[in-house]
């Protein structure tokens, strides 16, 4: 019987300040949730500073309380690997939802074109954010099994595109009524009987120098395309 | 730059996450080589640890870890545990030269074709090695996508680097080939069959040119993965979903892990299965990718001492303040990596840093849930936890393919080098030999086919007896039969001595693919056949013969019968052409006790069976020096039992034992001629366990093995009565391979433990106990424990192709084949060729 030892715990140690600038924190934050943190204030500062000008006592919270809450937020275990912080789920999800959802063809050899990615609702875990801010509104969790289940392969083929089509039924009274129309006009303008009208045109209109045609003008310009 | 670049490490978004897939630019034997770098790729073999001592075990775990140690430091590897298909194909090319004879490419095929419908998993264990970068630089991405619009990609490695890159993986790989892990450079067809199943298409043949390069792998890279939030899905050319595939990481596991045990994470990839709704249970095809570093003895000392530095210094820190005493993790974790650091020093310790995740795929995202679900299930029964990777399944799977690099760094582990190498990726059951006939399929914990060539064994300078044992109704007759017309359709002379008169089927199916067969039944005709002075040289014979005749004595003239009979056996071998007959007729012509003797036996030699033993040299041998599987059945012949007294046998149990030995002593003998030496030779003795009941019978057997061996003969026994050959250590030198079928005794049990190199242990003894059975209780025929000529011993299933080859080789009563059947579909002219 042998035992072998997994030290990866050993090397996720937590280390702590227990002071700051002489200051004693007691138990001390995790200096890595400080580092976080001082970065993001940093960060925050340099977007705040351009829009609502040098800290004041009026904007002092906003400059402060927004980069705390999302250090203190983000810097907790995350739900899904308790090894790493939330902060780096936010992180992927972003990634995902920009790149990281695209395909990958021919391992590479090709890049995906915009059309082949991903609707951005499959994207972003809309599902997840609903159920968190606006639970009224989110769907039911068979209704997603169910999308799940129906949603077809992403073929890559191009976006979808809306045909404005709309097929007529026209019944015989209509269709005879057409064609004696067209052909009492036939048979005043000189065209044999039977023939396509448009073709007939068509001639007509190639042969204008020589024929004295009087089909009109109508006729002619639909035809010529 | 750096620090910006550790940080980002240290929150899981390293900068390789951005680094596109690797481009591949060519795979050669053992290497394949992309923009960025070269890898060197290894096939490992798989060590048999089904059943094998926990001494041995220890042992070769000793010896992975002087192989990562040594060969293997400070290189980036990665370990890749695949599954294929066992295909028919190869064993339908392999059919011509493996069957010779008859219609040996139907029999061939007909295999081939089970093999095709039990769709075995096969697994494969690929190693790749770091061997070089090819173009550190991250522009070379940006470069090549410049010099693929200009058109000035050449997408060749020019052929000193070739060279150079080659010289590099056999290097390597020489160190490898010695190791436990027996590798071997993958060949160019094996590296791009992986690379093109990560696809998951129907993947092309590859180019057999020994270098697969560029529309060759534009070819192989050929297909779409469109990466999901939990999954991936593998799209067809016409942008159907073929496939389903998710990669989970493995984040925690305890600390301490015994092996054998929870320890052996990945010997068990392949005992995930999971149950139906119908309560049927399946396997989980479950791989895995383990990207690891073996560190140097230096490069680990650093970063324990970091550690314990860092785990020091937060102590002093408390202490100074106001916290006081810091916590108990970072004390354990100073004292550990305190310990570690000694260890590394002075124990020669080694620390692995690796990221195994695994991968699961399946055909609908249903399934992938459920596989997904069994294999979480599974790694939580060893206290690991599995997790399927959200957000990121791009990148790990991207992770998984060869030639790319570790994109997930932060949920990797460090441990000892016994963590690692305990997991055992190499392990798993293998047994039989490497060519040859497929018999069945293996029942341990890794699936494939095993081989088994009883024939092969004078060609390879071993010795040939191979031995099946067991009791009754196991199928072990019926799995030396198949053997047999394995033997025959491989062009061997097989003479089968079918003494209990069940076994003619065989004969049906050899005819059936049109192999010289034939079942012959000796008669009165056959007088003097079996007569031991026709078949040993004369001095040999005297002893054999003296034991025949002594055996065939009435018991209440046996007393004095030995020394009369060895008198007169002596004088009629220093004769001209001496017989049993001349024997009895000397005996006869005596007065006293020793014409009584003759007149009894005298009388036997006038039935039909006595004739054969000891009647007048007349008649003829009745088998031929043919190729081809020849059975000798002896109609009204009576077999004593194995629990009778022998000294209590009735006179036609005497006729049926000694015309038995006398047979069998035929076959070996004309095995042995000198104008057939050149032909393979297989001999079939069923129920051999008749033979070792008596003292003579166990002489005659270990005689009759050690000659076959100088002969190159194979022999093939099969018995009930281990225990009867262990006391035959002539005849248990002289065997290569057993076939252990289930025994209820434990005397037996031990007996055939060590026929199969097992300890005779309770383990062994349950071992043997429990096969041959399924969960219900219910009798598995041919389900046994095979030790092979390489002293491998793991369980397997004999495995008969279809149901009417079944119902052929049957001997169940009412369910075999009856001679009276048989005789009328047999070829009755062949049949009378050798009655006659």
């Amino acid at each position: 019987m042998r035992a072998g030892r997994t030290l990866t715990s050993h090397f996720q140690l937590e280390t702590r300040q227990h002071d700051l600038l002489g200051l004693d924190l007691g138990e001390g934050p995790p200096r890595r949730a400080l580092i976080f943190g001082a970065v993001v204030f940093a960060l925050w500062v340099l977007l705040c500073a351009p829009i609502l000008g040098p800290p004041s006592q009026s904007t002092f919270s906003l400059y402060v309380i927004p980069p705390i809450l999302l250090s203190a937020w983000g810097m907790q275990p995350s739900p899904r690997h308790p090894r790493r912080r939330r902060f780096t789920d936010w992180a992927l999800t972003a990634r995902h939802a920009t790149r990281g959802h695209r395909p990958v063809i021919h391992l590479g050899a090709r890049a995906a074109h915009r059309s082949e990615y991903l609707p951005l609702r499959r994207r972003l875990p809309l599902d997840t954010l609903t159920a968190a801010f606006l639970p009224w509104r989110a769907t039911p969790e068979w209704e997603r099994e169910h999308e799940e289940d129906s949603r077809p392969g992403h073929a890559g083929a191009g976006a979808g595109i809306r045909l404005r089509q709309r097929a007529r039924l026209l019944d015989a009274e209509h269709v005879r009524a057409a064609r004696e129309k067209t052909l009492r006009r036939m048979q005043r303008g000189g065209t044999p009987t039977g023939s396509d009208p448009a073709t007939a045109a068509a001639k007509t209109a190639s042969s204008t120098s020589t024929s004295t045609s009087t089909a009109p003008a109508s006729l002619i310009r639909k035809a010529t395309p | 730059m750096k620090a910006l670049s550790k940080a980002r490490a240290a929150f899981g978004l390293g900068t390789t996450r951005a680094l596109p897939p690797p481009r591949l630019t060519a795979i050669a034997e053992g290497l394949l080589v992309t923009e960025r770098k070269a890898e060197a790729w290894y096939l490992l073999g798989t060590e048999n640890t089904d059943l094998a001592s926990e001494a041995d075990r220890d042992e070769d775990l000793d010896k992975a870890l002087s192989v990562i140690s040594q060969s293997l430091a400070d290189r980036d590897c990665h370990l890749k545990i695949v599954w294929g298909r066992v295909s028919g194909d190869e064993y339908r090319a392999e059919g011509e030269r493996l069957f010779p004879a008859g219609n040996g490419k139907a029999w061939a095929e007909t295999r081939a074709a089970r093999i095709d419908e039990l769709a075995l998993p096969q697994r494969h264990l690929l190693l790749g090695v770091h061997l070089g970068d090819r173009d550190t630089r991250d522009t070379a991405h940006l470069r090549g996508s410049v010099t693929d619009a200009l058109g000035l990609s050449t997408w060749q490695v020019n052929t000193r680097e070739l060279a150079h890159l080659d010289a590099r993986m056999r290097k390597t790989g020489r160190q490898l080939a010695n190791s436990v892990w027996r590798a071997r450079p993958a060949s160019a067809e094996q590296i791009a069959w992986m690379v093109g199943r990560e696809q998951h298409r129907q993947t092309t043949a590859a180019p057999r040119a020994g270098v697969i390069a560029g529309a060759s792998l534009a070819r192989l890279t050929h297909g779409r993965v469109q990466p999901y939030s939990d999954h991936l899905r593998v799209l067809g050319p016409r942008g159907e979903v073929t496939s389903y595939v998710a990669v989970l990481m493995l984040t925690e596991f305890p600390e301490h892990m015994e092996v054998p045990g929870a320890g052996e994470w990945l010997r068990t990839l392949s005992e995930i299965t999971y149950v139906d709704d119908d309560g049927d249970e399946h396997a989980v095809v479950a791989e895995a990718s383990v990207r690891f570093r073996a560190m140097s003895k230096s490069a680990a000392i650093k970063v324990v001492e970091e550690q314990r530095r860092s785990a020091k210094e937060q102590r002093k820190s408390a202490e100074k303040h106001s916290a006081g005493e810091t916590t108990e993790e970072i004390e354990a974790t100073e004292a550990v990596m305190g310990e570690t650091r000694r260890r590394i020093q002075r124990d020669g310790l080694t620390l692995i840093e690796d990221h195994p995740r695994i991968v699961v795929n399946a055909s609908s995202y249903a399934e992938l849930d459920t596989h997904v679900d069994a294999v979480i299930t599974h790694y939580s029964e060893l206290g690991i936890t599995a997790v399927v990777g959200a957000d990121e399944q791009r990148d790990l799977w991207l992770e998984t393919l060869a030639g790319d690099t570790l994109r997930v760094p932060d949920l990797g582990h460090v441990r000892e080098d016994v963590a690692f190498a305990g997991s055992w990726f190499w392990g798993g059951a293998a047994v039989g030999d490497d060519s040859g006939p497929a018999i069945g399929v293996l029942t341990g914990t890794t699936p494939g086919l095993v081989r088994n060539d009883v024939a092969g064994g004078s060609a390879r300078g071993d010795a040939t007896t191979t031995l099946w044992c067991g009791r009754s109704g196991r199928g072990k007759t019926t799995a030396m039969m198949w053997s047999t017309i394995d033997a025959a359709a491989g062009g061997a002379w097989v003479p089968f001595l079918d003494f209990k008169g069940d076994c003619g089927g065989q004969v049906a199916v050899a005819k059936e693919y049109g192999l010289p067969s034939s079942l012959v039944r000796i008669g009165a005709q056959h007088s003097g056949a079996a007569d031991m002075f026709r078949v040993l040289p004369p001095q040999d014979a005297t002893l054999y013969v003296t034991g025949q005749l002594t055996m065939l004595t009435p018991k209440n003239l046996r007393g004095a019968a030995e020394q009369v009979i060895m008198a007169a056996t002596r004088t009629v071998a220093g004769q001209s052409n001496p017989s049993s007959w001349a024997v009895i007729e000397r005996l006869c012509s005596l007065q006293g006790v020793a014409g009584e003797i003759g007149e009894a036996l005298r009388v036997l030699a006038d039935t039909p069976l006595g004739a054969a033993v000891c009647g007048p040299p007349t008649g003829d041998v009745g088998l031929t020096t043919e190729p081809g599987l020849w059975v000798i059945q002896m109609p009204g012949m009576t077999l004593p039992s194995t629990v009778g007294d022998p000294e209590d046998w009735s006179p036609m149990q005497r006729v049926s034992m000694a015309c038995l030995r006398g047979f069998i002593a035929h076959v070996v003998y004309t095995a042995g001629r000198q104008d057939l030496l050149s032909l393979a030779k297989v001999v079939a003795i069923p129920e051999v366990h008749l033979l070792t009941l008596t003292p003579d019978g166990r002489q005659f057997l270990d005689y009759i093995a050690r000659v076959g061996r100088a002969l190159g003969t194979a022999l093939l026994l099969d018995t009930q009565d281990p225990g009867g050959i262990n006391e035959l250590p002539g005849l248990v030198e002289q065997i290569t391979t057993v076939f252990g079928f289930q025994l209820t005794t434990k005397a037996q049990q031990s007996a055939l433990a060590e026929l199969l190199n097992l300890p005779p242990d309770d383990a062994s003894r349950a071992l043997i106990r429990g096969v041959g059975r399924t969960d219900a209780g219910e009798v598995k025929h041919g389900h046994c424990v095979m030790r092979d000529r390489r002293d491998r011993v793991a369980t397997m299933q004999w495995d008969l192709p279809n149901d009417r080859i079944k119902a052929q080789l049957s001997t169940t009563p009412g369910g075999s084949i009856t001679l009276a059947k048989l005789d009328a579909d047999l070829d009755a002219d062949r049949d009378r060729e050798y009655v006659a």
